[in-house]
Formats: C-alpha cells, structure tokens, sequence
C-alpha cells in the first residue's frame, strides 16, 4: 500500500467523519417502495424532487433573512453591550477582544462549498442582576472535542466555552446559546447574535419563567429551521 | 416493525448504530432516520466530486441508498465490521466509480481506464448483483483507518502527525502546509510519512493490510526514510550493487 493509497483513505476516513458529525441534520424523508405490508410510497420523480428543493431552499433562504434586512445595518466589531431599557438599543463596546475560536487543521482550506458545510457557533447573552443584557459574544466558530454533534456536547461542556469570555467578569448569569447546521444558515456578525438574543429575550418565552425549557422553545423559534440549538444557563461572579 | 420507535417523541435520540440495527431487523422507520441524518450530507458530497450535477448526484443517492437497504434487509450488513455511515459511504463511493466506469466506457477507453478504475467490479455493480466484495471490504478498511486517526497512546498518531495526514489528504501541500504550521517541509514530510507507517502498521495489526506488504511500497520514493531505516537502505543498496557487479563480471567474456 503506497503513499497515495493511504493518503486517499485518510481522506476518505475524514469525509465519513463529517458525513457523520452531519448527522441530525435533517433532510428529505425517504419513503420506501415495495414495502411488504404498507401502502407503497415511491420515490419523488427527478423534476419534482428537484423542484420543491428549489423553492423549499427558496422559501426558507427567505425567511432566514427577513429579520437581519430589516434590522439597522451597524455592524460593530467585537461583543455588544444592550441598553437595559429598550430592547435592541445597543452600543458597541470596542476594547473588548474576543479570540478566534480553533479551527481543524487541514478542513479550513479544502475546496468545499463553504455554505453547505456542518459547523457549530456558540453566542454567549451575559446578563446583570437584573435580567438586562450587559453584553452579547459575536458569533464563535465551535469544535467540539472528538468532533462531537451538538446534541452530544454536555452542559459542562458548552459552560467552559464561555467561561473565558471578557464579558464574564461583568456578568450576573449568562445564556450559552450553541447553534449547529449549515454555515450558511448561522449567525455570522455581531448584530446577527443580538439579533437572535433580542428575539430570544424578547419574545413571550424569554421574560416570564426563565425556564431554560423556555427560553430553548423561544430559541428554537429565533432560527432557521434547519439549526438546531442547545441553550444551557451558567451563573455569574 | 418489530417495537415501537421512540422516534416521535420530539428528538430521536437514538444512535446510528442503534438505528442501523433497527433497520437490518427490517423497520422501515429506522432506516428512514437513518436517511434523514445523513442522506443531505452525502448530496452534499456527491455534488462536490459531481461538481454540481444534480440529476447525476439524485441517480447516484437513489442508486446508494437502495443498495444500502438492500443489504440490511438482506442482512448482510454486519455492524461490526464498519459503521452505517462508513457503510453508506463505500456503496456511493462504489456508486460513483461505476459511473465513472461507464463514462469511460462511453469515451471509447476500453481498455485502461475501466482496469484503472477497478475492473470486473463495474459489470458486477451495473447488473444489479449485489455489492460486490470489494465495497465490503473498502467499507472494512475505511473504518479501520477512522479508528486508527481517532485513537492515540503508545503507537497511534501524534496530534501534530494526524493534522498533518488529515490536511495533506485533503490537499494541501506540504510547503503550504509548512509555512500554515510554521514548521519547515523536512519536518512536515517526516511527520507524513510517520503518520502513513503507523496507519500502515494498525491496518497491519488488524489484518486489513498483508504482512508482506511494506513501505518499500512508496510510491515517493523513500527519499524521506526515517533515521532507522536510512541504514538498512544503504546496506540494501549496497548489497544489491554488489551483486549486480557480480552478475556483470559473470557475464562478461
């Protein structure tokens, strides 16, 4: 087995890997023809399959981005203090650095429609005494360890990610908000994560009960449908 | 169906794994999830080597995914022996190098490219025998190798060979990956190769790759031998200059 051959099964292994990290991700319900006692479902023709992908991706691309056009364009570089008294009055807090998130070696440069790619970003709402808003993170690129799907990563985990963040030493309590799906649907700039804080804090669910079951319902609602989230709440100083 | 899936209860925590078994007890349910999980990945990844032909990449994951239930509910498909995704991933694979077969059938290359790209097996795949022992096995091997960049200790990879292994198989060059580490290209070849002989070793180890065959194998040249070997080369070198001499003066008047 020569060089080129392992090499090819490297790549390979590491193709299954995110075929993988992938998974749960949904995508078309597959129905089976010939099932023995069930009615048969036959597979969707080639031009209707391709059809209403099209105007599904059309839809839902739509969607996704009606909330961010019809927000103010300011685009302030690291994390946002929140005006306590208004919802999404914020002001840019610019001596906060917050550092770039690991990247896997080898994957950040490969040719691959970055749009489609799995990746996982992580916003963290810092909160005072009072509920308000001190600060929300920009959006962090997140790796889990062993290259875990969300829906592995445990709370302890999605804690010590945030941990670290300036804006902790300032905080009360925080919400770690991770989100996982298509690069493409993510949050990607700072005011898409206040955005997606003031949609969470600011709907029906996010004042009341402070339930963490609630504000993840609210959450669920913020995006995409095709980005799953996982909130944990973690306590300040 | 055999139980009743959790399935519905909001998330379906349930594992490939579980899922694959589920599927080879023949639920259609399970194997439907296990669609749903990964099926917009393999598009995914059959439009990147496609370069975004999707109504070759719809044919291709029609042609993957019932071949893969085929298998399960035939139960051929051992868990053991490779995971459902490294599974799926060998019958498109195999999906995609039959087409390739043809298109270089279809090209007038009858005679090299069709042996280039695998031989006999394209025949055995196009008329709907079955996969062919090979995709078993390919499965076999791919698995094998994840297992092998996933663990460490004593004889696995290091962190920095499996990074190096990993970017190199995904095209990256060792200087470009040189100069991305800060390392020079000497220390990035010398970490490739190593990670290659411990890759070779494991598969060794798990009989995937015969005893037989060794690193001479290289198609690179061992220009980039480990300091251990660098001995045994120059002695082999040496000794098999030494009897090429003596065949020379043998055969001279």
């Amino acid at each position: 087995m020569n060089d080129r051959r392992v090499s090819d099964l490297v790549r390979m292994a590491v193709e299954v890997d995110e075929l993988e990290r992938g998974a749960g991700v949904g995508s078309p319900r597959l129905r089976l023809v010939g099932a023995d006692a069930e009615p048969a479902h036959p597979l969707p023709t080639r031009g209707w399959w391709v059809g209403m992908t099209l105007a599904a991706a059309a839809v839902l691309a739509m969607a996704a981005m009606l909330p961010f056009m019809l927000r103010p364009t300011e685009q302030p570089t690291g994390p946002i203090a929140m005006d306590h008294s208004g919802a999404g009055e914020m002001r840019p807090i610019p001596t906060y650095v917050v550092s770039e998130a690991p990247t896997r070696p080898g994957l950040s440069e490969s040719p691959v429609d970055a749009g489609s790619v799995e990746k996982c970003v992580v916003v963290a709402i810092y909160r005072d005494r009072t509920g308000g808003v001190n600060c929300v993170t920009p959006p962090t690129p997140q790796v889990w360890q062993g290259n875990k799907c969300l829906s592995e990563v445990s709370a302890q985990e999605l804690k010590t990610v945030t941990l670290d963040r300036p804006c902790a030493k300032e905080a009360d309590h925080a919400l770690v908000v991770a989100m996982a799906g298509p690069q493409r649907s993510l949050p990607k700039t700072e005011s898409d994560a206040v955005g997606i804080a003031t949609c969470i804090l600011g709907g029906p669910n996010g004042d009341g009960g402070e339930g963490l079951g609630r504000i993840a319902t609210a959450a669920a609602s913020c995006v995409p449908p095709e980005v799953a989230v996982k909130i944990e709440a973690i306590g300040g100083k | 169906m055999t139980t009743p899936a959790p399935a519905n209860q909001g998330r379906d925590e349930r594992t490939l794994r579980q899922l694959s078994e589920q599927a080879g007890a023949g639920e259609h349910e399970a194997f439907e999830e296990i669609h749903r999980r990964i099926g917009a990945g393999l598009r995914r990844l059959l439009l990147r080597r496609s370069a975004g032909r999707e109504d070759l990449v719809d044919d291709l994951c029609q042609k993957t995914w019932a071949s893969v239930w085929k298998a399960l509910s035939e139960g051929k498909y051992d868990p053991e022996r490779s995971a459902i995704t490294t599974f799926v991933y060998a019958v498109a694979n195999n999906a995609w190098m039959s087409h390739l077969r043809g298109f270089a059938r279809d090209q007038g290359y009858v005679g090299g490219a069709p042996a280039m790209l695998g031989g006999e097996h394209a025949e055995q795949a196009e008329c709907g025998a079955g996969l062919p022992d090979e995709v078993w096995a390919h499965a076999e091997t791919i698995e094998c190798v994840r297992a092998c960049l996933r663990e460490g200790g004593p004889g696995g990879l290091t962190e920095s060979e499996r990074a190096v292994v990993r970017a190199v198989a995904g095209g990256e060059s060792d200087r470009g990956l040189a100069r991305r580490l800060g390392l020079s290209s000497s220390t990035v070849n010398i970490r490739k190769h190593s990670g290659y002989a411990k890759i070779r070793a494991y598969l060794r180890s798990r009989g995937i790759l015969a005893e037989g065959e060794t690193e001479d194998a290289r198609t690179d040249g061992g220009l980039m031998r480990r300091a251990t070997d660098v001995g045994a080369g120059v002695g082999g070198f040496l000794k098999r200059g030494t009897l090429a001499l003596a065949g020379i003066a043998g055969r001279l008047p």
